[in-house]
């Protein structure tokens, strides 16, 4: 038997799905053991192995692909153990990473900081001035060169900066996007002067239009770059060291896998790559099965809305069709960096988010501050003694103090209590009234947020099915989507669940996105498309076979980033493979303004304001192996036995405990049924079903919650 | 000038003799609602307003996201649809408003784009409820700066939401359009005298009739735009705008009951009312006034005009007047009162109301508008208007500084208090022809510095407070999009006002023209920022510079980078002719061999700029955010070979400069009248009115003390008077040049101090004949 393995490394846990060559899943959990990663990453697989009643090294021979996601580059960045990195830019435009494009350092901000305008700072530079040369050379948007590199100067400014004790550069030239042969210049002149530095080239990272992000983007990927290959080295000493020589594969926030050596190069691509593999699991279950019946047909066939609510955050993504919404632009705090990824994006609310009084409105309010995991909510007995959505889920009866990630913390239930009494004081409620008003608004705010970023891409939720997963996903996600009017909502995995993105890593292709700016008007320039297509396909092939992938086994997509000419709004169109006439070119348009219309609306179609085609994508794919995970006929009826029952505050039906049945998570087999309101405990998470849904598990072994009533208050 | 704008722009509005009642009606004066204006509705409109306005605390607060919520996907609606790049920098705005308008949620972009929708709408509704009437379905367009237009680009679309068929609520939006006609594209004419040179101005109509779209308005309408594909889609968008909020209230109210999302909405406006009164209270009583300048009304003309605004505070309420303003002339240099109102309003929803998520209705009611017409700020039907509105951005930031003053007597509200940041001269090119926009307005003023605070700098390249999410465009964008080649761009040494905490820097930038032979140039500025300076200075602080423009002809880059000599900065050209630009510059041909510097300002600056920490001062010169020169001249520190503090030298500088003060001459010297009478003690507790000055009972006396025990004033009086004074030409202000090539007017920069401990506490730049500017006056 042969595996496929993805290990997840988070916070507290490292998670481990092996897939055998039948698809079944087995699962494995360790304790994340940081800064030496690489031990939990060890003891992770192992876990698998002993459950599937053998030993480490037995197992590793076994395992056909080791794939993992990687928090290292990310954690690298939050905590600032970074490297020393020069910058050098093109002449009188240095300060472009200073200005931050102004008003742009707030994109990605919430309302509240955005609103308070006098409060607003601009984060410590990503790279000190003292560190960042400019060189004399100047590119147009054409590509054509008005002054040329002096390679005595960028001498001088490598000099200089090695002088300074750098230990990775970043060079970022204006226009490198449409010729790169000056930072291919630099490039080689700083691999002549200093061999053993690690090197970013703009041109290399992201072939966009929009200097200041391509400059971001090149910068953080030197900041991480030492710290990655490091790591990444380590890990390989520890697997060759058990017997494993294999290449390992490393999941990006582009969806896909790349090799270890390509992920040494471009460690940025691992930034943010967890919640993407959650978004890509989601996106294989769904595709095999794990959807109603009556959502696998027609025009919104597929569509599903991924939630992932831990601690601190919930993580949204949204596939439409089966497809994962896209986006060229990621956040470092308030550095806007380009870089190809899967769209997920972060709401801050999760168990943690801090409950409290708000005097002047007279209200009870959630967020957006949280305890995180330190102190954590009340309950936790941390030190933390303000109150968190995890105490009001515990208050409420949501949660069993003596079973919260099986036992291994257990909840303080009276600390939670005082917790929110003293919230409630003002207003004279009770800790059960405080944690019902709490329960109710982060089902709100929750189900709002994603309404927004349903509309901001184009859905109505209600066409959606919901994926929800992380630590907290089960709790809320069959409140907050019968908010929403979405019918149907899966818990992947059932208790794998928390640690969801494993399943994701393991079940990924291996995946190179290229691009390039090309900015042409219909009648589009043949030459220039069909010469891009040829480089970038010849050039992700490349990357491919040098990262061990068979050449054979590569298939490309092409999309054309496609608009009108006096409109802002880019829509992605699948453009077809081969060489382009001019009737390509037209069907292009075709296809354009059908896509456009269905994205933004009949009426935003402006049919006589001329085409452009912005930017060309290249997605290199290959298979890491056979996807898809068994599916498994019932083995069960009626419903799960009886573990015990517990007075639940259902805040929808008013502040009396309703005595609720509970249920063992591992008792709840294919075949049964579970109407709510009812409690199922697994040992990682908890699914609070409530009163109108039904519960039953689907041949993967996820649990699929139906929502019969379309809304209620 | 036309014969028609002689005789009907009135050019003396003040001190005449009795005048008739003036009638606020949005045809010669603007609108304003006479308090009983509900009453002059038609019958036929019922609001929705429930007996009880009570509502549950956890239902108010999950409606006030939802409707934050409605507003923001208000927002994405019209962007999603349109597809507009004016919108794409968010010029634009969308608001909740109750049925009988008072605007119960703004949202985060241009602040004061919404200030009028509560005109618009009861305008709508007092003067068309019984015909053509308002019904469910209805969706009504307005650009009328008469009646609540902040200028006529900024096009309101509103739509009444009705349940049982009365009307519960109304949603709304404004939106920047790309042309709608008049003498120059894009709607901007500097040279119009009056309001028939400027874009085509509509009172209300009513464009969506029961949900359809009434083809012959829609027609008309576009009819008037150079760019009507654009205008077209931009209609498209607002209009799905409104249509998608009011399906979203109309799903609140089917979900939680039409009265609760109404008693919500009343809820959130007397929260945000009693929040504004109690934070009213707070402050002591008095007058606070700003006065501004304002240069060229017509390209050419050397005028400097006079504007004022008075905030005076009693009590829990805010009366607001423009008197001492100079009444309004020909050209685009004044606004009308929903103009004025909307920057006002839209400067104190910023500093004061985030927390209430910008429910300026709440605001509003605390506030009473005691303004007279026929001046600079209140401009009357036909002046031109549409050009002139690039001036009330400056007023929004105006009013933003007076709030800061007002914040500095209450503890705890330090955060709160910023000097304003940099105004500027936007810098249009048009001409290119194988382009998708007609004309480029360079976007450079977004990258202008914000003010200093009372406990830190302001930041540097931070981009509008008025707009804060808009962005500031790529180098390489704004080449992809305009035949233009940007020679360098950077921050601008010296240009955020100096200070204890320092202005943050603005920028600049070097632009040559690219594979096109020839350009057209256009400059369009607002208040003195051609000529004397940017944001005030606050609290002894400096002001910011001027913006610059420069044509340097003959300058040839691309010679230059053919040598081998890429230019990154501005004597790094050699050019054969140069011409400086003020704020109104009509057409210039820009040839391809000539090269044009821009200069856009900061934030001023807070505070004495001699007790700014030596250490910080050198840091900026290292970072090329203050120069050597500017760290002697101004703050009064030394640096040595490696650009570190001399502590002995600086501090002998320092005290030089200290003893140079002391030969300043006494205000009262210089203006004897403005001495003002003694004020009894009143037994209360001293508090501030500046970081530095206190008022505090003296024995009998109540007065204005300095923080260093120097008593200044009595305690009503402008603490002005009791300081030492010295006037200098504008041009002591690092950057700023000879104001006299564009304004006839002598021009001072006044820096006060105490006579105690010669700290600086004021400096101001005013007409050389004005009297010390009123600034804070108590009682």
């Amino acid at each position: 038997m042969k595996y496929r393995v993805g290990i997840d490394i988070g916070g507290t846990f490292t998670d481990c799905v092996a897939i055998d060559t039948n698809g079944r899943v087995t699962i494995g959990k360790s304790p994340s053991t940081p800064p030496n990663f690489e031990v939990g990453f060890m003891n992770a697989i192992e876990a698998v192995a002993n459950n599937l009643g053998t030993s480490l090294e037995e197992f590793l021979p076994s395992i056909d692909s080791l794939l993992h996601g990687c928090t290292v580059g990310t954690n690298a960045l939050v905590e600032g153990r970074t490297a020393k990195v020069g910058l050098i830019t093109s002449a009188g435009h240095a300060d472009s990473i200073f200005i931050m494009r102004g008003g742009g350092r707030l994109a990605n901000q919430t309302p509240d900081y955005i609103a308070h305008v006098s409060m607003h700072e601009k984060p410590a530079p990503l790279v000190p001035r003292s560190l960042v040369r400019e060189i004399g050379e100047r590119v147009t948007r054409d590509g054509s060169v008005l002054a040329k590199v002096d390679e005595a100067e960028v001498r001088a400014a490598v000099q200089s900066l090695l002088d300074s004790g750098v230990e990775a550069f970043a060079v970022s030239l204006l226009w490198s996007v449409s010729n790169d042969a000056h930072e291919r210049e630099v490039g080689r002149i700083i691999a002549e002067m200093a061999p053993r530095a690690f090197v970013s080239l703009g041109s290399a990272m992201v072939n966009r239009i929009g200097e200041y992000e391509r400059t971001v983007a090149t910068v953080v990927n030197s900041l991480i770059g030492p710290e990655m290959t490091s790591y990444l080295s380590r890990m390989h000493d520890a697997l060759a060291g058990s017997g494993f020589t294999r290449e390992l594969g490393i999941m990006t926030c582009s969806g896909g896998l790349v090799s270890s050596t390509l992920a040494q190069e471009h460690p940025i691509l691992t930034i943010g790559s967890g919640p993407v593999a959650g978004v890509v699991g989601s996106q294989t279950l769904a595709r095999i099965g794990d959807v109603n019946e009556r959502e696998r047909e027609g025009d919104k066939a597929l569509n599903t809305i991924t939630t992932d609510m831990g601690g601190t955050t919930l993580d949204v993504g949204i596939l439409s069709r089966g497809i994962p919404s896209t986006r060229s632009t990621t956040w470092f705090g308030q550095y806007a960096y380009y870089v190809p990824s899967i769209d997920v994006r972060s709401v801050g609310a999760g168990g943690g988010s801090i409950i409290h009084y708000h005097e002047s409105s007279g209200t009870i309010r959630v967020g957006p501050e949280s305890a995180g995991a330190n102190p954590g909510p009340a309950a936790f007995g941390r030190g933390g003694t303000r109150p968190t959505i995890t105490d009001a889920d515990l208050v409420l009866g949501y949660l069993n103090p003596e079973y919260f990630l099986k036992g291994g913390i257990p909840l303080d239930l009276a600390a939670a209590r005082t917790a929110l009494e003293t919230v409630g004081k003002p207003l004279g409620m009770t800790a059960e009234e405080v944690a019902a008003a709490a329960g109710r608004l982060v089902d709100s705010h929750m189900a709002d947020e994603i309404r927004l970023l349903s509309i901001h891409e184009g859905h109505d939720p209600r066409d959606f099915t919901m994926f929800a997963y992380g630590g907290n996903g089960a709790v809320h996600a069959p409140a907050f989507a019968r908010e929403l009017g979405v019918r149907n909502v899966v818990i992947p995995l059932g208790d794998l669940a928390a640690g969801f993105s494993a399943l994701g890593v393991a079940s990924s292709d291996f995946l190179v996105v290229e691009e390039a700016s090309v900015m042409t008007q219909h009648p589009f320039d043949l030459e220039k498309l069909n010469s891009t297509w040829s480089r970038l396909e010849s050039s992700a092939l490349e990357r491919m076979v040098a990262q061990g992938v068979n050449a054979s086994e590569v298939q490309f997509e092409r999309i054309a980033e496609m608009r009108y000419s006096q409109q802002v709004h880019e829509v992605p169109v699948a453009a077809p493979l081969g060489e382009y006439t001019q009737s390509t070119a037209d069907e292009l348009v075709v296809e354009f303004e059908q896509e456009y219309a269905r994205v933004f609306g009949e009426t935003s179609v402006m049919a006589n304001a001329g085409h452009q085609v912005s930017t060309l994508v290249v997605k290199a794919v290959a298979p890491t192996g056979t996807a898809g995970v068994l599916r498994e006929s019932e083995n069960g009826t009626g419903h799960p036995p009886l573990k015990g029952e517990r007075g639940v505050i259902w805040y929808e039906e008013g502040l009396e405990r309703r005595p609720t049945p509970i249920y063992h998570g591992e008792d709840f087999l294919r075949g049964m049924r579970i109407i709510g309101p009812a409690i199922v405990e697994y040992p990682d998470t908890t699914l609070v079903v409530r009163a109108d849904q039904t519960a039953r598990i689907t041949p993967t072994g996820s649990i699929m919650v139906e929502i019969t009533a379309e809304e209620s208050n | 000038m036309t014969e028609l704008a002689s005789h009907a722009a009135p050019t003396q509005a003040s001190e005449a003799a009795p005048k008739p009642e003036i009638v606020w009606d949005g045809s010669f004066h603007s609108y304003r609602p006479t308090d009983d204006w509900r009453s002059k509705v038609s019958p036929t409109v019922r609001f929705f307003e429930p007996d009880s306005m009570d509502v549950d605390p956890v239902v108010l607060e999950v409606l006030r996201y939802r409707m934050w919520t409605i507003n923001v996907a208000h927002g994405t609606t019209i962007q999603r649809i349109s597809g507009s790049p004016i919108l794409q920098i968010l010029d634009f705005n969308m608001c909740i408003l109750t049925g009988d308008g008072e605007i119960v949620m703004n949202a985060p972009y241009f602040q004061h784009l919404n200030s009028g929708a509560p005109y618009i709408v009861k305008y709508i509704l007092e003067n068309f409820g019984g015909e053509p009437g308002i019904k469910d379905g209805d969706i009504f367009l307005c650009n009328d700066p008469w009646i609540g237009a902040v200028h006529q680009m900024d096009v309101f679309i509103g739509m009444p939401v009705f349940v049982d068929g009365k009307i519960v609520a109304w949603v709304t939006n404004a939106a920047h359009q790309a042309d709608l006609g008049g003498t120059a594209p894009g709607g901007f004419p500097q040279n119009a005298p009056d309001v028939f040179h400027d874009p085509t101005v509509f009172t209300p109509v009513k464009i969506v009739e029961a949900g359809t779209l009434r083809k012959d308005i829609e027609a008309a309408y576009l009819r008037q735009s150079r760019a009507p594909s654009m205008v077209a889609i931009d209609l498209r968008g607002q209009i799905a705008g409104v249509e998608f909020a009011r399906s979203e209230i109309l799903r609140a109210c089917e979900q939680f009951g039409a009265a609760t999302v109404r008693s919500t909405m009343a809820r959130i406006l007397d929260s945000a009312q009693q929040d504004f009164a109690e934070l009213l209270k707070t402050i002591p009583d008095g007058t606070w006034t700003q006065v501004r300048y304002f240069d060229e009304n017509l390209p050419g003309d050397r005028r400097t005009h006079r504007m004022q605004v008075n905030f005076h505070k009693e009590g829990d309420r805010l009366r607001i007047d423009n008197h001492g303003t100079d009444a309004q002339v020909d050209g685009p240099i004044g606004f009308t009162f929903a103009c004025f109102k909307g920057a006002v309003l839209g400067g104190i929803t910023l500093s004061t109301l985030y927390e209430q998520l910008f429910a300026a209705g709440g605001a509003d009611r605390q506030i009473d508008w005691d303004v007279q017409p026929g001046l600079l700020n209140c401009v009357d039907w036909p002046a031109a208007v549409s050009a002139g509105s690039s001036q009330q951005l400056g007023s929004i930031d105006l009013a933003f500084e007076t709030m800061s003053k007002m914040l500095t007597s209450i503890p705890g509200r330090e955060d709160d208090v910023q000097a304003q940041s940099g105004s500027s001269n936007v810098l249009v090119f048009f001409g290119a022809t194988e382009t998708v926009s007609p004309s480029l307005p360079s976007a450079d003023a977004l990258g202008t510095g914000a003010g200093a605070h009372l406990d830190r700098d302001g930041i540097d390249t931070a981009g509008s407070s008025h707009s804060p999410l808009s962005l500031y465009p790529s180098t390489e964008e704004t080449e992809m999009s305009y035949p233009i080649l940007y020679l360098y761009r950077q921050q601008q040494i010296d240009s955020g006002g100096a200070g204890e905490f320092r202005g943050g820097v603005g920028n600049r930038f070097a632009l040559a023209s690219y594979d096109v032979d020839t350009l057209g140039l256009m400059t369009a500025g607002s208040a003195q920022s051609a000529t004397t300076h940017s944001a005030p200075g606050l609290f002894g602080g400096y002001p910011s510079p001027t913006n610059e423009t420069r044509v340097l002809r003959g300058a040839n880059a691309r010679l230059l980078y053919e040598r081998g000599r890429v230019p990154v900065r501005p004597d790094d050209f050699d050019p054969s002719s140069q011409q400086r630009l003020g704020s109104k510059t009509e057409a210039l041909p820009f040839k391809e061999e000539d090269v044009v510097l821009v200069r856009v300002p900061g934030g001023g600056g807070v505070g004495d700029p001699l007790n700014r920490d030596p250490q910080r001062v050198a840091e900026d010169v290292v970072d090329g955010l203050v120069s050597v020169q500017a760290a002697t001249d101004v703050y009064g520190v030394v640096l040595g070979e490696d650009q570190t503090v001399d502590l002995q030298a600086t501090q002998s500088l320092r005290d030089e400069y200290k003893r140079q003060r002391r030969d300043w001459t006494p205000v009262a010297e210089i203006w004897p009248e403005g001495e003002s009478e003694t004020t009894g003690a009143i037994g209360e507790p001293a508090f501030s009115i500046h970081p530095r000055i206190m008022s505090v009972d003296a024995g009998s006396e109540r007065i204005l003390q300095c923080t260093c025990g120097h008593r200044l004033a009595a305690g009503t009086a402008n603490y002005k008077y009791g300081l030492l004074v010295d006037e200098q030409p504008v041009t002591a202000i690092p950057l700023v040049e000879d104001p006299t090539e564009f304004i006839d007017e002598p021009m001072a920069f006044r820096r006060y101090c105490c006579p105690g401990c010669l700290t600086m506490l004021v400096t101001e730049i005013a007409r050389k004949a004005d009297d010390p500017l009123p600034d804070v006056a108590l009682g």
